[in-house]
């Protein structure tokens, strides 16, 4: 094979590591992936985020040709996947949303497996094996049957064989999905030095504390990527304005508040209202006469803070905004 | 990629894994091997013990019209001598009305009435005509049992004719009853010119469940083949591993030959049980040499493991994979290949149909192994048609496979 591909000689160009261009794919009627246009450096970790059927795994699917798109292309090292599928995948690992391993299996058997259908020597997947193992504090537990591991160390098993051939490229699809919180830490852990050694990650999450992780975000919509950016850049781009009123009438509150023009969401969290209103409207101070108003309309209002804007209330703008207008 | 492999020893390497891990698969779920081995001693014993196509003690029973010495004659051989066990003489009714009760109360099978002037018929020469009539409520019974009557009968006609014979040459004339001289001779016979033994090559004692044995091999590896490997990649499909395959370097002949490898363990296995379980049960042993015997079970084997791989590439789900390989294997191998029915009896059409069916040349095969001892010299013809077959069936096992891995998740 090409020793260009070896994970830790330079890459020959400066390509990126993934690169799709104008993916599509449609089942029956349903758009679930729409022009998407992505690319992701050697060293990189990008996040793909969006709500449940926005397209997350169809578009990492797309990425491993295990669909076939209906128009664009895909560029994964520097292989044509349509064309060089094969060799493509050779330097992809991948962690499905699924554990795609063998239940009846035990952990260094399947580990095993994935290195012999890889062609990986015995001595060298041994000794990648050990050292996996260790790192993720799987070692003890070897001879468990992959069944009776607990979902976070089942998803550690998928990463650790995915990892196995030293891949230049990791797709993760919702990899910690449904992982307690101390496992889901864990789990970036291990994600972190992997980009700095340069492998190219692509990780697609619903948990937006996740998202803040990545070096770049894509937030996914319907099959559209709405907006890519550093988490910073993304709530740099927060187009409303953000207020946070506590009172005991929040329901009420919250029906005169949607009557506003210039209130563009009024969600309860907790015990207060986070209100997102138009930052241009006439009013110098518009937060704080929203609360003056509500308090005239008879609404004992308790607090009135500005609020900063997190990834979610970007995230909930941008969905508004392309909401009916694809 | 740090490793720089020879493609053979890659895919080498990449069979192995996979013959290992559904070799894993199998031990820890051992219920699919311990079914596989459960359902042939059932079938063992049910073919052996209860469905025999062999009758004894046939109780029939005679409404004698003639009450001449010919009619005696007719029935005497029947109900003693070499007959007597395979029918049994209940007694002679004096009136029609006797029949019904009889046969309706099954205490007799058949009613052979001899008419009125058959003695006279017979000494005369002409063709003299004798009725049977049977209870066909159990059609197989009522066909085995007037198979064996013709044949009782064909054997009289035969002593008759041979006696004409020696009358129309021979210096005494008279009633066929007492034993007559062949012509010119001085030496008298006894009753009866020709003592007519049937003698029966290759299962001696008429014994259907040494024919079933082979019988029983054969169609055993064709069920084993459809429900062991047919379900192999819709499994893998619903469980989800599927996309650990498609995103490896697993190609579709690493897949076919890898998942089948464990499959031919369990099948040979399963042949031996057979023979040897067979064998203690019955007493009846493979007279051929036994490396004829696995080389020919081998080939056809491998044959049916690629048919059900080539299932197992095109079926959406496990349910489907597996009845449609019931379907494709099971019924043509029960009907057309001559495991039940003998193809000598089928309609042109049908015994052409059936011919290049692997199961029917391995059918073929395995009972001149089993019964006459016969080995490669004879039954190349069978070993070549089968290893044809064999290497069609993979290629096509590989082809649809690889088209179905190309269509990854679609």
């Amino acid at each position: 094979m090409n020793t260009s591909l070896d994970p830790q000689s330079p890459a020959p160009d400066r390509q990126p590591a993934i690169r799709a261009v104008g993916l599509r794919k449609t089942f029956g009627e349903t758009v679930a992936v729409a022009d998407l246009n992505l690319a992701v450096a050697e060293g990189e970790i990008f996040g793909l985020v969006g709500p449940d059927g926005a397209g997350k795994t169809t578009a990492i699917r797309l990425l491993l040709a295990l669909l076939a798109p209906d128009a664009g292309e895909v560029r994964i090292g520097g292989y044509d996947l349509r064309r060089q599928p094969r060799e493509a995948r050779a330097i992809v690992g991948y962690v499905p949303q699924q554990f795609a391993l063998y239940g009846d299996l035990s952990v260094a058997e399947n580990m095993r497996f994935v290195a012999e259908v890889r062609g990986l020597e015995p001595q060298s997947y041994a000794r990648r094996a050990h050292e996996l193992l260790a790192l993720a504090g799987l070692a003890p537990f070897t001879e468990r049957l992959a069944r009776d591991l607990s979902g976070g160390m089942r998803q550690k098993l998928s990463l650790l064989s995915a990892l196995l051939h030293q891949p230049r490229i990791l797709l993760l699809d919702e990899p910690t999905t449904g992982v307690d919180p101390v496992s889901r830490r864990d789990f970036w852990r291990l994600l972190y030095p992997l980009a700095a050694q340069g492998v190219a990650l692509l990780i697609s999450t619903p948990y937006l504390d996740e998202a803040q992780r990545c070096h770049r975000l894509g937030f996914m919509v319907a099959g559209r990527l709405l907006a890519v950016d550093t988490p910073e850049g993304l709530l740099r781009r927060m187009p409303d304005a953000l207020i946070e009123i506590r009172t005991e009438e929040r329901i009420e509150a919250r029906r005169l508040l949607r009557q506003r023009r210039e209130v563009r969401r009024v969600e309860v969290i907790g015990g207060a209202l986070r209100v997102a209103f138009d930052p241009h409207a006439p009013d110098l101070d518009a937060g704080r006469a929203l609360c003056r108003w509500l308090a005239e309309q008879g609404i004992p209002v308790a607090a009135c803070e500005p609020a900063t804007a997190t990834l979610a209330d970007v995230f909930s703008a941008l969905s508004d905004s392309s909401g009916g207008s694809p | 990629m740090a490793e720089r492999l020879h493609p053979l020893s890659g895919f080498l390497r990449r069979v192995r894994a996979i013959a290992r891990k559904e070799a894993i698969h199998l031990l820890r779920e051992p219920r699919t091997v311990l079914v596989s081995f459960a359902q042939p001693v059932m079938l063992l014993i049910l073919y052996g013990y209860c469905i025999t196509f062999d009758l004894h003690n046939i109780p029939f029973a005679v409404w004698d019209q003639d009450r001449s010495e010919a009619a005696r004659q007719l029935v005497r051989p029947l109900s003693a001598g070499a007959q007597s066990h395979t029918f049994w003489l209940v007694g002679y009714i004096a009136h029609p009305r006797e029949i019904e009760p009889l046969l309706a109360t099954a205490r007799a099978r058949f009613v052979l009435v001899i008419p009125r002037g058959f003695g006279a018929d017979v000494a005369a020469g002409r063709t003299a005509t004798v009725q049977a009539l049977f209870d066909a409520a159990d059609s197989n019974t009522a066909g085995v049992s007037a198979g064996y009557l013709v044949g009782a009968i064909a054997a009289h006609n035969a002593r008759l004719a041979t006696y004409a014979v020696a009358r129309r040459h021979g210096a005494h004339v008279g009633a066929p009853a007492p034993a007559p001289s062949l012509a010119g001779g001085d030496t008298k016979l006894q009753w009866e010119p020709i003592d007519l033994r049937w003698r029966v090559f290759y299962n001696p004692d008429l014994a259907s469940r040494r024919f079933i044995i082979p019988g029983l091999i054969g169609m055993l590896l064709t069920i084993l083949a459809a429900t062991l490997t047919s379900t192999t990649i819709a499994r893998e499909r619903e469980l989800g591993s599927l996309e650990t395959i498609l995103t490896s370097p697993v190609g579709a002949g690493d897949l076919v030959i890898g998942k089948m490898a464990p499959y031919v363990l369990v099948a040979a296995a399963n042949v031996v049980m057979v023979l040897v379980v067979g064998g203690l049960m019955f007493g009846t042993w493979a007279r051929g040499n036994l490396l004829t015997l696995a080389s020919l079970s081998l080939l056809f084997l491998l044959g049916m493991l690629a048919l059900g791989m080539l299932i197992s590439a095109r079926a959406p789900n496990q349910q489907q994979a597996l009845l449609f390989a019931i379907l494709a294997t099971m019924l043509p191998t029960f009907f057309l290949t001559g495991f039940t029915f003998p193809r000598s009896n089928m309609p042109w059409i049908l015994q052409a149909i059936s011919w290049p069916l692997p199961a029917t040349q391995y059918l073929i095969a395995i009972r001149g192994v089993f019964l006459k001892g016969i080995g490669w010299r004879i039954l190349w013809p069978q070993g070549l048609w089968m290893a044809i077959t064999t290497l069609v069936l993979l290629i096509m096992a590989t082809r649809i496979m690889r088209v179905s891995l190309a269509r990854g998740l679609e």
